[in-house]
């Protein structure tokens, strides 16, 4: 039997090479000692602080800073019926670890008497998706209302430098690059920029038509796909088969269906609440063809669209039954109550439930497990 | 058109001797490429040892090229499923594979098999990794090993 602790150094430093989740870099180095000396870790210090958009207005100048968050999806520690974990986790400017549920921007509040530790080193973990924050660090800067999804990408190999892509307030597209002082709004828009993705390594945008284009360094937009029109809002996601659009279709009739709120909130609660999704389109790139084809089933796989970042895992790896739907928030407003607002739309069946007939689904996210042990964070 | 298809003669490590068509292992092997380029082979009396790929490995080697240049037309989706049942091999096949393709620097069918590793490595345990590839003696040091528990993320 072959020992792959003996493989050459050259071919393991390549293997590690093209290993692009810190997370399985950090097991493949784990192995053994040969396959840890043979690969470098990844750089863990991204630049963390980047100016803020180019602005006629500024009064004071500001910064953004970066943070990631990793979506994990661990398994229980032997082979058992136990459910797995999908579970967000992050930093924050002090180094803490925090929580997040998986389709959230906001970090679920912890009990800080648990003194229960989880390392990831002992469990069976998939390192599913990265998500990239951009905030502004001065809180009354306008800036500081930017809320849009930002996706980070290495060029080439990772001594090239990175780029970073979101979405400018003015629905164009914006792209920092390493080495560049500045961010670069791209001018060229037809209609506003939706969604924003990196699939194999090229940074991909979609405007509100459906229309798709590929962002080169060189500001170029090379178009990947026509519009498909229809729905309200696109959302890119980029998974091992492929790369999948998902058009959402809003209805304004919530309010009618909306009771018993407070005088307070009742506006906030009328602008968001009226954005109730009421069906859904998934389509698949056709590289070739250069255009969306609309799928009737996504088999085994399950699509997540959350405010920051979109994923996709199989339902033999969440380990529930069936996949073939896209699981969505639909209501940002609503920070406290997790569960609220999420969806599931089965393709299959064609209609929207709540998450709460989709138990399976539903216990991948929180409470954790039991076997995780962190009950102080109930 | 009508002229008889150019062979050449590779020779494997048991000495068994596969004639594969030129163009086949030309379009895929840079080491071959190189040998019919520079003129070292000559197709009279030449046979292409490969001392350390045997004949099993050679065999499936030639499979990959020669479906690889007479199917690339095919859609996408074929071919990754004519692939994915190819490497559908033990880690002691995929390590001669590995050692092969990269002896020979067939490079679609190494990033083919770096894929499959990365693949392999996914959502496992550390031991179950080992016993995957093999690995009978970590060789870490308990100092190292700490080390590693170190760098792993944990939360309290």
């Amino acid at each position: 039997m072959a020992d792959w602790s003996e493989l050459p150094k050259e071919l393991l430093r390549l293997i590690s090479e093209l290993i692009d989740s810190p997370f399985y870099l950090l097991r493949f180095r784990s192995v053994c000692s040969s396959w840890r000396s043979s690969s470098s870790p990844l750089p863990t210090h991204l630049p963390l602080k980047f100016p803020t958009f180019p602005s006629a207005t500024a009064a004071t100048p500001s910064i953004f800073s970066l943070s990631k968050r990793t979506l994990f999806l661990i398994n229980p520690p032997h082979q058992t019926p136990h459910r797995s974990w999908l579970i967000k986790i992050g930093q924050d400017t002090h180094g803490h670890t925090l929580l997040f549920h998986p389709l959230s921007r906001f970090p679920i509040k912890s009990n800080s008497n648990s003194n229960l530790i989880l390392n990831l080193i002992d469990l069976p973990v998939f390192d599913i998706e990265h998500e990239f924050i951009l905030a502004d660090t001065c809180p009354t800067s306008l800036n500081a209302l930017y809320m849009e999804k930002v996706v980070f990408s290495w060029l080439g190999s990772r001594k090239d430098g990175f780029a970073l892509l979101t979405i400018h307030i003015s629905g164009r597209l914006a792209l920092f690059r390493s080495g560049h002082p500045d961010w670069t709004i791209i001018p060229d828009m037809l209609t506003p920029y939706d969604d924003v993705c990196v699939h194999k390594g090229s940074l991909f945008a979609v405007d509100s038509t459906g229309r798709t284009v590929i962002v080169g360094l060189d500001l170029s937009l090379t178009p990947v796909a026509d519009p498909v029109f229809g729905g309200d809002k696109k959302f890119l996601v980029a998974c091992e088969g492929g790369l999948f659009l998902v058009d959402k279709y809003l209805s304004s009739d919530y309010l009618c269906e909306l009771g018993g709120f407070d005088d307070d909130d009742e506006d906030e609660i009328y602008e968001l609440g009226c954005e109730r999704a009421v069906r859904f389109e998934v389509y698949r790139l056709e590289e070739m063809e250069r255009r969306w084809v609309e799928v009737g089933s996504l088999g085994d796989r399950v699509l997540f669209l959350g405010d920051d970042c979109a994923f996709s895992a199989s339902a033999s790896d969440l380990g529930i039954d069936g996949g073939d739907c896209v699981v969505f928030r639909d209501d940002t407003f609503n920070v406290n109550a997790l569960e609220s607002g999420l969806g599931v739309f089965h393709l299959d069946k064609g209609r929207i439930s709540p998450l709460s007939d989709y138990p399976s689904i539903s216990k991948l996210f929180w409470p954790p497990p039991d076997w995780v042990g962190l009950h102080g964070l109930h | 058109m009508g002229s008889p298809v150019k062979k050449i003669m590779l020779c494997s490590s048991e000495k068994e001797i596969f004639s594969v068509e030129e163009q086949v292992m030309v379009q895929h092997s840079v080491i071959i490429n190189n040998m019919i380029e520079d003129g070292s082979y000559n197709h009279e009396e030449s046979k292409i040892p490969l001392d350390c790929v045997d004949s099993k490995t050679l065999k499936k080697v030639i499979d990959y090229c020669t479906h690889h240049t007479h199917h690339h037309n095919d859609n996408q989706e074929d071919l990754e499923a004519w692939d994915a049942q190819f490497l559908n091999v033990d880690s002691n096949g995929l390590y001669d594979l590995l050692m092969a393709a990269n002896y020979l620097e067939i490079r679609n069918l190494l990033d083919l098999i770096y894929g499959t590793i990365k693949n392999m490595i996914k959502g496992k345990k550390i031991d179950e990794i080992r016993r995957i590839f093999n690995i009978k003696d970590h060789g870490f040091t308990p100092e190292e090993e700490e080390q590693n528990r170190k760098e792993y993320p944990h939360f309290y």
